[in-house]
């Protein structure tokens, strides 16, 4: 066996070394990860595993030991209604944010890029939403759709538009979240794609202008193919991000009227900490990990295509 | 740099790492093994208490009312400290009564029960189930306690198989709020509200073309839905509990009738307005004349009193077959899993805010029922409804109260009801519908308690 050190010098072709060196040697790697492990493994490899587990039990006020029933739980969701609309609400919810974020995400960047006088004051004027405490936000964009002596309702009253009960009734409450959702997303995604804006060659772009591109040529056959990678990270982003909703359920509408605003994670919270199905709960949790975990595997699939077999 | 320097560097780093990590796992393992929550047999709260220092209890409570509660609480919990220095007590504003009820389920899940509570009084079954509480009639015994001085309307729900789970705090029945000025300009006589459901919608119609008022009524349909609701069937004649408390009467007749009056009053009759009326709204419109009528809390008088600027006045609900109306509000617990020390300090507490000067106070600041005889006896009491009537009318309105929707599950069965009653108002379904999904929805969840 040959050693080499770092001056590439041979040192010995002596035989292998003392087994408890070559095991110090090669353990090293694994015992400096352990501590991060640990921790990952303690906060969330474990509580996966519990939650599967907890998932094929019984436990509820009624049944406060938890008992296996198996599947049990998992087909009673698909036979309660009230999880059809949640789930039938949670996508929809993602639709309406998503798409509209990110587009709007993208003429943000490109109106900061082209701009650079303004181009300090236009970032913060994009980004603060993203600072401000979302409970704050809620609290706020709550009493601007309040009936009455709400600021939509002045804005209506002046202009002698119908009174707007937007969070009063299940066909509007969605979509004035998805507002709000929107309103306060999409700044942090300008960002991103600023930054992949600004990392697009320069000579690429003139290029193109030189062969007279206009604005919108250079956006679809210059910009957005090499802006793809950001693409995808910002679209996986805004859907995880749209998933995992709740302070502004919470704060804005209570998951009503009639369970029109209930998310995913919003019945979580309500079926284990205001019920106390842990069963139940359990089995939603694993549905929701599912739905998490297949955007990450699709974001990871869609650039794993785009570089060849490497991921970033 | 030799191989054998090297590789003695590693090894002192793999020292610091291996230390590092062993201590970690020895620290995070044995919290891993003990995370499950476990029923009561499990669960063993180890709060010891020295010699000497005052005891300290948490307390929580809820405001379902309009106005600012919390401060008048947080100034009896203050009179309390100083009266008492052996027994110090920290109060924590929880949130809505729902809030509150999940706020003090996850802590006693989490091994970590308050002291005592104030929950609303159709959470006992629930927390029963939780084996969370303790019966107090030990304490009533040993004490100058007098069980019969509370009003009974109160008293009958903090009983579970002869035995007194809890105390009233802060009770209530809705009450009809109506703008005495909306009906002097509709030609009406102020001092005479409606007294039926045809008279109420009559009257609205009126003011409303009078421009008296935008809207001549609301009756809230988001937190709480289920209680104003109950009103109505109990008006209609029958109420929405059951037998026992693993039955419930939603999809009944009566139900069906009163459901479809409430909807009515938005689409057909166009006196209440669309949509999912809002419960802490909803005091702010009538304060500010938006509406002339109001179903609300009796809590929340003294601050519709301090807001409007007109003659507010209370009256019962308007009758259907008869009056009614559910008891409401929250009675005061003591939780168990703590030590018997601090289980008699939560007693002293519990006395001292139930007592009759304590009650009458807070009757004073709130609107809420006197929970005690003496306290509609005494002179603060009588000097007060001089001067505001208007607090009398849920008191004598309880010869009509019937017992508040409880039952297992009570929290669910209340959000049950709370989808129904939106689904109507929102004319996603018919009343008939949604009260036949409701009861179907309660008996999956009631059968296994039956």
């Amino acid at each position: 066996m040959v050693q080499i050190t770092s001056d590439s010098e041979i040192i010995s072709s002596a035989p292998a070394r003392p087994t408890w060196e070559r095991w110090r040697h090669l353990s090293a790697p694994y015992l400096l990860v352990l501590p991060g492990f640990v921790f990952v493994a303690g906060f969330t490899i474990y509580p996966i595993f519990s939650v599967i587990v907890r998932s094929l039990m019984k436990q509820n006020l009624a049944q406060p030991e938890p008992a296996w029933t198996g599947l049990a739980n998992f087909q009673h969701l698909l036979n309660d209604p009230i999880f059809r609309q949640v789930f039938g609400n949670t996508i929809l919810y993602v639709v309406m944010v998503v798409p509209a974020a990110v587009v709007l995400g993208l003429i943000f960047a490109m109106i900061v890029n082209q701009n650079t006088k303004m181009g300090s004051f236009l970032r913060t004027a994009f980004f603060y939403p993203i600072v401000l405490p979302l409970v704050s936000v809620a609290s706020v964009w709550l009493f601007i759709m309040t009936p009455e002596y709400g600021l939509l309702s002045k804005v209506t009253q002046v202009f002698n538009l119908q009174e707007q009960a937007l969070l009063r009734s299940p066909d509007t409450a969605l979509l004035a979240l998805a507002v709000v959702g929107i309103w306060r997303q999409t700044g942090f995604y300008a960002i991103f794609l600023l930054a992949g804006l600004q990392g697009i060659d320069r000579d690429v772009e003139n290029a193109a202008r030189l062969d007279g591109a206009g604005i919108f040529r250079l956006t679809v056959d210059i910009r957005l193919p090499l802006l793809w990678p950001t693409l995808v990270f910002v679209f996986t982003l805004a859907v995880a991000n749209a998933l995992q909703t709740l302070d502004l359920i919470y704060v804005m509408t209570g998951g009503g009227p009639s369970n029109a605003t209930n998310l995913m994670l919003f019945h979580i919270y309500e079926t284990q900490f205001a019920f106390s199905n842990t069963g139940a709960a359990s089995a939603l949790s694993v549905i929701f990990l599912i739905m998490i975990g297949t955007v990450s595997a699709v974001q990871i699939f869609v650039v794993d295509r785009l570089k060849g077999g490497t991921s970033a | 740099m030799s191989g054998k320097q090297i590789n003695s560097q590693i090894s002192r780093r793999n020292a610091v790492k291996l230390g590092l990590a062993g201590a970690l796992t020895g620290v995070a393992l044995p919290r891993l093994a003990s995370a499950s929550p476990g029923p009561a047999a499990q669960r063993k709260v180890n709060r010891s208490q020295s010699e000497g220092e005052p005891v300290t209890l948490s307390y929580f409570y809820p405001v379902g009312v309009a106005g600012p509660l919390a401060k008048v609480m947080g100034g009896m919990v203050d009179t309390f400290n100083a009266e008492h220095p052996d027994v110090q007590v920290e109060a924590s504003f929880t949130g809505s009564y729902a809030d509150t009820s999940t706020k003090v389920q996850t802590a006693v899940q989490g091994d970590n029960p308050p002291d005592v509570a104030v929950l609303l009084s159709t959470d006992l079954q629930t927390m029963l189930d939780l084996d969370a509480v303790l019966p107090l009639d030990d304490f009533i015994a040993g004490s100058d306690v007098d069980a019969d001085d509370f009003n009974p309307a109160f008293f009958q729900d903090t009983q579970v198989e002869d035995q007194t789970w809890c105390l009233p705090f802060q009770r209530s029945t809705p009450v009809l709020y109506y703008n005495k000025d909306a009906l002097q300009t509709a030609g009406l006589d102020p001092e005479t509200p409606p007294q039926t459901w045809d008279e109420l919608v009559d009257f609205s119609k009126k003011i409303m073309e009078a421009d008296g008022a935008k809207w001549g009524v609301e009756i809230p349909s988001t937190t709480s839905a289920y209680w104003l609701f109950q009103a109505l069937a109990i008006q209609a004649g029958k109420n929405l509990n059951g037998d026992d408390r693993a039955h419930v009467n939603f999809n009944t007749p009566e139900a069906t009738e009163a459901l479809t009056w409430m909807v009515e009053l938005s689409t057909k009759n166009e006196v209440m307005p669309t949509g999912a009326v809002d419960w802490s709204a909803a005091p702010t419109d009538f304060s500010s004349a938006t509406t002339a009528f109001l179903y609300h809390s009796t809590g929340s008088l003294q601050s519709i009193l301090s807001q409007a600027q007109f003659e507010v006045g209370t009256a019962f609900l308007p009758k259907n077959k008869q009056f009614g109306a559910p008891t409401g509000g929250g009675n005061i617990y003591i939780f168990k899993d703590t030590s018997e020390e601090r289980q008699q300090a939560a007693w002293t507490f519990l006395q001292w805010m139930t007592s009759t000067e304590q009650a009458t106070a807070w009757s004073l600041a709130s609107g809420y029922v006197p929970t005690r005889i003496s306290s509609t006896e005494s002179d603060e009491w009588k000097q007060y409804i001089a001067e505001t009537p208007q607090a009398t009318t849920a008191l004598d309105q309880l010869q009509y109260a019937k017992p508040e929707l409880t039952g297992h599950q009570s929290g669910q069965l209340q959000k049950i009801m709370d989808d129904a009653i939106q689904a109507a108002v929102t004319e996603q379904e018919t009343p008939a519908d949604a009260l036949e999904n409701a009861q179907q929805r309660a008996d999956s969840i009631l059968e296994q308690f039956r």
